[in-house]
């Protein structure tokens, strides 16, 4: 996404995708990479807790997110 | 049926296990069903401003079912039930709408299912007057449109606050998807856009009504990549209505249109908003109601002679009309390209420019599409017009996900 939609207080442009885990199960997630030219079907991601965004108070507020495996 | 079986793959040695959904059973076959008239606005940004007129939802519906009334030589305390698709109206938006025509005491029932909140709406008009509950009913739809990105509560907080569920996004995503699987290019989606604003060329009501060339479209801003401004349907205000009654009651007999078959289905278990496993191997929610909408009306694909398919981001009018069966799985880019999908093509697809033209009022659009339909078989479609048109099928989505299917016949 280029620009951010309401509700959406995160850094932009973001990149969200779906993520197949081993089990078979999928999840809908944020991409943590400055890169999205290297996000392609079948890419190896891995999972990471990253900061979302900052709460009225100040707060970090947390999420998962995945990124690519470097080999 | 085929579609009432489920596989789900455990692993990749174990044999899949198939079981029904008893909930998908046929429906009762309902009496025949007319259309006694329809009313539809200019799709435009009503706001007031740059010298374009401020309407209200309640007027834009107003108006809408006054030519309806008028079409169908009809006065309003004829009308036995109402049910008024809107989204972003509020509470009691359709008894609003119908205090200003008269306040006859009939059941009015306000229809919110996201943007195919008009065929629902239609849906359960058909269903009374079907049912014999009642012999006329009407269905409305309207809308005053926010401005921007739809904010969309059709999901928990925390996913929207993740920057989930964006329209464009979501389709973004259905679109790469789409493209590796079948070799689709960008050029290809762009064509949609292409065919349907030089279709919305020819339909006085549509909000854009200038044909762009390919080049436009790929320049256009990019949204979210691969999906840019012109791949994505405008926004618009709007009203609309249908007004279905039993044969008996029709006033006008001649050239009487009557409904087909009226589905609505929601999403299944397996696809990506119904959550879940990438082993779960379910039929997506408009393959189904598109097969349910076979066994209703008794029809298939190729008895169609017009279609309008939901053109929310180009790229869904594309695998629509293969999900729906009307060719293979990826075949539509090439057919499109043929020039099968033009108005005098084998398949004329979205005749009135679609939402890509018409813009997108949310509880209207779906009977507008539906109308649509009526004009091509009635005739009455001017400039645009199918020759000889004697069936044809409305196709809607909804966030949920809905999946709504109207055909009517002549």
């Amino acid at each position: 996404m280029q620009r951010p939609p309401i509700y959406y207080r995160g850094d932009v442009p973001y990149a969200i995708g779906y993520v197949e885990l081993p089990e078979g199960v999928r999840v809908e997630t944020l991409f943590s990479t400055s890169d999205f030219e290297q996000l392609r079907i079948g890419l190896d991601v891995e999972l990471v807790i990253e900061r979302l965004h900052e709460d009225e108070e100040g707060n970090e507020v947390l999420t998962y997110k995945f990124r690519p495996v470097v080999r | 049926m085929i579609l009432s079986t489920v596989r789900i793959e455990k692993r990749e040695t174990d044999r899949p296990i198939e079981y029904d959904f008893p909930g998908w059973l046929k429906m009762r076959k309902l009496r025949e069903v007319a259309v006694a008239g329809v009313g539809l606005t200019r799709f435009d940004s009503y706001d007031g401003e740059k010298g374009r007129p401020y309407k209200d939802f309640y007027e834009l519906g107003n108006e809408a079912i006054r030519q309806a009334l008028s079409a169908a030589e009809m006065f309003w305390p004829e009308i036995q039930a109402a049910f008024c698709g809107s989204v972003y109206c509020g509470t009691a938006s359709g008894h609003q709408t119908i205090a200003r025509l008269g306040l006859t005491g009939i059941p009015i029932v306000n229809v919110e299912n996201a943007c195919s909140s008009g065929s629902s709406a239609f849906r359960l008009a058909y269903q009374s007057v079907g049912a014999e509950l009642c012999d006329i009913a009407i269905a409305v739809g309207f809308e005053k449109m926010p401005r921007g990105f739809i904010a969309s509560t059709a999901w928990p907080e925390w996913q929207r606050k993740m920057g989930f569920n964006v329209q464009p996004a979501d389709y973004a995503l259905e679109t790469v998807r789409y493209m590796e699987e079948f070799g689709v290019t960008i050029e290809d989606i762009s064509m949609v856009t292409v065919k349907n604003r030089r279709n919305g060329a020819l339909n006085p009501l549509a909000r854009f009504r200038t044909p762009v060339k390919i080049d436009d479209v790929l320049s256009s801003r990019m949204i979210a990549k691969p999906m840019r401004l012109l791949h994505a349907c405008p926004l618009a205000d709007g009203g609309a209505a249908v007004i279905l009654c039993s044969r008996k009651r029709l006033k006008s007999k001649s050239r009487a249109v009557t409904v087909a078959a009226a589905v609505l289905t929601s999403g299944t278990y397996g696809h990506a908003k119904g959550g879940g496993s990438v082993r779960v191997h379910t039929p997506s929610n408009v393959e189904i109601s598109a097969q349910q909408a076979w066994d209703e009306s008794g029809y298939g694909p190729r008895d169609m002679d017009v279609v309008q398919v939901y053109d929310t981001m180009a790229s869904s009018e594309l695998w629509d009309l293969e999900n729906m069966g009307f060719c293979g799985k990826g075949e539509a880019p090439r057919l499109l390209r043929e020039g099968a999908f033009d108005i005098g093509g084998k398949l004329p697809v979205n005749t009135d420019g679609g939402l890509m033209s018409r813009g997108h009022p949310l509880g209207a659009t779906a009977l507008a599409q539906i109308i649509e339909i009526y004009k091509q078989i009635r005739g009455e479609a001017g400039p645009r017009q199918v020759p000889g048109a004697m069936v044809g099928l409305a196709h809607v989505m909804g966030a949920g996900s809905n999946s709504g299917v109207v055909i009517l016949k002549r």
